[in-house]
């Protein structure tokens, strides 16, 4: 491990440990497009101990969705190749044949999708939906299964939950929706629970709810948690560590208060920047990135925030910074990263706020 | 009233207006086409004065158009579509008796049609791309340029000429032997089956290949589920809808179908009758046979639409809405 | 991917290749080195392909099949030919007019267009050949008559496609008259789909009358055409299965040929009514 800058996190108590649940090695995922490559992923490493939470946060474009995807062998249909490793309970998920991941799939690692809209099937009852996984997994029969099914639902908070189960998805509101797929994920206790986007389609009021449902269950069911979105807020107040990830790799982690009170990266500093502010007065802009991350295959050899970064000089246009130590679980990838000099950054107010409401 | 109940209230309205179309157009083919339909009925050899005179009394023809029409239609909704002038036997009657034959045929080609397409369009839209679906594909696009009657002969060829495995043609009934009547009736219902199995690949592929790259087939995926399971509960039953649109087109091509099976491996369906009564210038039953088969396919086609709002839960919606 | 396209465009163009060789024999039959396709030859019946004189071979009376298949060809084409046309101008127009027109008028005449199609087609063919008759003309206008409807579906999807773009509405601003927009706005982008779809109806007519003339019912007997012929071989399945399979495959290939075609004309304007 020597050599290649894993970024670590660790228990919430601060504590490292020795037994991490998932390690993720120099995952790289590429698509072969017309003949020409695109690394969605471009060498991500990261770990992920027992009962904590990472949040991993970029726009969309990022990589963020196909680094869980890959993780969970879901592109393995795509013609995507994926090298690297990723370590869940010592078995590598990369390497694994189908059969075997198709045993962790839902039963080890849970995982929730951005749309609840699209992501239950259409035509086929939500209870079913829930037991099926009990009946694959836990080899519950039919009754059984259904049964379970009900209490699931009732955990996620379904009202009424024996008349909820034997309804289709069309006929549930875009929360309740998503609370079905959560109830599905976690049927079989799994150690990790991915949520991918999980809130983005919601409504504000209800992806508070859905976002305290799975605090909740990961609290009670001693789960591991990957809480991926694109939005800081959302990562904010939720998760110990929190990685930021910038057209496939990543460019900031570390521990959450660290990353959001002094961002070393000027692209996490935009993230945070972009976030409205409470005390703003009406109408104020939001702060905005300018530009888009540019595709894959018209990247220089150079760091890919550079054709949007103001800091950006000759060294960022010649060569990509390598994700480096900065202390105590915490790493950047930047050529001039702030505060790195020893000068601080102004501390800002809104994020201890927001920080301390969660807490 | 303005859920699945409406719904079905405008369909009906909307058959029955096409079926009162369909007899109009059933009963102008005798009464409009160039040509006396006695004579036509006569043929050229039998006209005198008093025949022709007798024959137009018969069908009525000294009546204005608009009362033999209703005076017609009358006769066809109490069941009676007249009697053949050639061999005097009532056209209901022998319809009666050509039926099963022909409803056998359809009903087993279907199945034959739908079983052997499931796996093939299955498995050809999950490989989606891969070279064993553009086996499947490239074959079953050839497939549509196969006639009915050529396959029929192909299997003719292997299966009775060259292997003696079934009989080249005749029919038992099944009500004598289930066993004859099966094996006779298979290689017809088979060169029925696989031209429309070629199409049913195709769409079935298609839907399939869609299907799979939606959310909730990755969410299955994620959900650890096993292949079988994923295919056939994720993305077969969803994609099964436009699937059965398909069948009511497909029924039409069947009753094209049988009329050439039936007459190519001598099956006494309506099919062969049809052929039988053209041959022998019967006009009167090719009048009503061509009258119960459109009447027979709209209703099909009727049935296929409600059969289709009651498999998709979101077409179904209604029903809830109005029951809330 | 790139050798699977290559491939598809040597199958296209075999296709059309194809067609335009069997357009060719038929039209020019008469000048090609052959026996007359009802020139009976009765001591040289059932010969195999390869015999001298007779490229395919001779059928049951000893006539030449290669000729027969040359000459039956023309009645193929013809009927495709006349469901074409029939098709593209009946059924265009109609389209068009439902689909520009709207209202009472678009719902009269594609409920009429649903009447037809409600009638199985081989089913209304026979129905209407008894009373019309059997000469080529019969079917030619028979099989026309029943090719309206679904080329007039499309001609109306695409026209209302149509109707509410820029260009068609300038027109209507500017005050050109409803024929002009028509003619002049709506036509040339109408036609294009309906012609890929014709290909494939031509293939489909092919086998409809392939159909009719296997079941006797369709040209009468002197006449070649190569559903008669495998109906013809039918009695030699067992001792001379070239009677049926020859006049089978050319019938197979040029309504494949002609759905390729169709398809992949389909294909292109698609992609030039996207873009």
């Amino acid at each position: 491990m020597t050599g290649t800058p894993v970024a670590a996190t660790s228990r919430p108590d601060g504590t490292a440990s020795a037994d991490p649940l998932l390690v993720v090695e120099s995952l790289t995922t590429t698509f072969g497009i017309d003949g020409s490559e695109f690394r969605a992923v471009d060498g991500v490493s990261f770990e992920l101990q027992r009962g904590a939470t990472l949040g991993i946060v970029g726009e969309s474009g990022s990589g963020k969705s196909v680094l869980t995807r890959s993780i969970l062998g879901l592109l393995r249909r795509q013609r995507a190749q994926v090298t690297g490793s990723a370590r869940f309970e010592g078995r590598d998920l990369i390497s694994a044949p189908e059969k075997e991941l198709r045993g962790i799939r839902g039963a080890g690692i849970g995982i929730i999708f951005q749309d609840p809209m699209t992501a239950l099937n259409p035509v086929m009852k939500v209870g079913k939906q829930v037991a099926e996984v009990l009946t694959v997994h836990k080899g519950m029969n039919r009754a059984e299964a259904n049964r379970r099914a009900v209490e699931l639902l009732d955990e996620v908070h379904i009202p009424s939950a024996r008349t909820r189960a034997g309804q289709y998805p069309h006929e549930l509101s875009g929360g309740m929706r998503q609370r079905v797929a959560i109830a599905a994920a976690i049927a079989c206790r799994p150690r990790l629970l991915i949520a991918d986007e999980a809130t983005t389609a919601l409504d504000v009021t209800i992806q508070a709810e859905i976002l305290d449902l799975l605090d909740e269950l990961r609290r009670d069911l001693h789960m591991s948690m990957l809480l991926i979105s694109h939005d800081l807020g959302v990562v904010m107040g939720r998760c110990d560590h929190v990685a930021v990830m910038y057209a496939g790799r990543i460019v900031e982690l570390g521990r959450t208060t660290d990353v959001l009170v002094h961002p070393m990266m000027p692209y996490t500093r935009g993230l945070l920047d972009a976030i409205p502010k409470v005390d703003d007065p009406a109408h104020t802009r939001l702060a905005v990135i300018p530009g888009q991350i540019s595709p894959a295959h018209v990247r220089a050899p150079g760091c890919s925030f550079e054709s949007r970064c103001a800091l950006a000089d000759d060294q960022c246009r010649a060569a990509a910074p390598e994700l480096q130590p900065a202390g105590a679980e915490r790493s950047y990838a930047c050529w001039h990263p702030a505060g790195a000099d020893g000068g601080t950054v102004p501390v800002d107010e809104r994020i201890e706020s927001t920080l301390g409401q969660a807490r | 009233m303005s859920g699945l109940g409406g719904r079905i209230g405008r369909q009906v309205v909307a058959l029955l207006a096409t079926l009162l179309a369909v007899s109009v157009l059933s009963f102008l083919l005798t009464s409009l086409l160039p040509g006396d339909p006695a004579v036509a009925i006569l043929g050229p050899s039998g006209i005198t004065q008093q025949s022709l005179a007798s024959a137009r009394r018969a069908l009525g023809l000294d009546h204005p158009l608009v009362q033999r029409y209703w005076d017609w239609l009358g006769n066809v909704v109490h069941g009676n579509l007249g009697s053949s002038f050639i061999t005097h036997i009532s056209v209901s009657s022998e319809l009666r008796q050509h039926l099963p034959v022909t409803l056998e045929l359809i009903v087993l080609a279907t199945i034959f049609s739908v079983v052997l397409a499931i796996p093939f369009g299955i498995w050809s839209g999950y490989r989606a791309g891969r070279a064993d679906d553009r086996i499947i594909s490239l074959l079953a696009f050839a497939g549509l340029a196969v006639p009915t009657f050529v396959v029929a002969l192909m299997l003719i060829l292997v299966c009775a000429v060259d292997l003696h495995w079934l009989p080249a043609s005749g029919w038992v009934p099944l009500t004598q032997s289930p066993w004859q009547n099966f094996r006779s009736a298979l290689l017809p219902a088979l060169a029925l089956a696989l031209p429309q199995m070629a199409v049913n690949v195709r769409v079935l592929r298609s839907d399939v290949a869609a299907t799979m790259q939606s959310d909730f087939v990755t969410f299955a995926v994620a959900k650890g589920l096993p292949l079988r399971k994923i295919l056939f509960r994720h993305a077969f039953r969803p994609s099964s809808l436009s699937f059965v649109t398909v069948m009511g087109l497909q029924i039409g091509f069947l009753l094209g179908g049988t009329v050439i099976v039936e007459n190519l491996f001598s099956l006494p369906g309506i099919g062969q009758m049809l052929v039988q009564s053209i041959l022998s210038r019967d006009l009167i039953t090719v009048q009503g046979l061509t009258l119960f088969i459109a009447t027979g396919f709209v209703v099909i086609n009727f049935v296929v639409d409600l059969a289709y709002s009651l498999i998709d839960p979101r077409i179904r919606r209604g029903r809830n809405i109005a029951t809330v | 991917m790139r050798g699977a396209v290559a491939r598809h465009g040597i199958v296209r163009t075999l296709s059309f290749v194809w067609i335009a060789l069997v357009i060719l024999a038929a039209i020019f039959a008469s000048l090609l080195p052959i026996p007359k396709p009802d020139a009976l030859d009765p001591f040289r019946r059932l010969l195999l392909p390869g015999s001298a004189g007779h490229l395919l071979g001779t059928d049951d009376l000893g006539r030449d099949i290669l000729s027969r298949l040359i000459y039956g060809a023309r009645v193929s084409l013809i009927v495709g030919a006349a469901s074409f046309v029939c098709g593209l101008i009946a059924g265009g127009a109609i389209g068009i007019v439902a689909g520009y027109a709207k209202g009472k008028v678009e719902r009269v005449l594609m409920w009429a267009m649903d009447v037809i199609l409600s009638f199985p087609a081989l089913v209304l063919l026979i129905g209407l050949v008894a009373y019309v008759g059997r000469s080529l003309f019969d079917i030619s206008a028979v099989l026309g008559f029943l090719a309206i409807p679904i080329y007039a579906r499309i001609a109306r999807a695409q026209t209302l496609s149509f109707t509410e773009r820029d260009f068609v509405l300038a027109a209507r601003a500017s005050g050109s008259r409803p024929r002009d927009i028509l003619l002049y706005e709506l036509l040339p982008n109408v036609w294009p789909p309906m012609v890929a779809y014709g290909l494939v109806a031509v293939g489909l007519t092919i086998v409809v009358e392939g159909s009719l003339s296997f079941l006797g019912l369709s040209v009468s007997a002197p006449t070649p055409s190569w559903g008669g012929m495998i109906a013809g071989g039918e009695n030699y399945l067992r001792n001379d299965p070239g009677l049926v399979l020859i006049p089978s495959a050319v019938m197979c290939l040029t309504v494949l040929a002609f759905n390729i075609a169709g398809e992949a004309l389909g294909a292109k304007t698609s992609k030039v009514g996207r873009a």
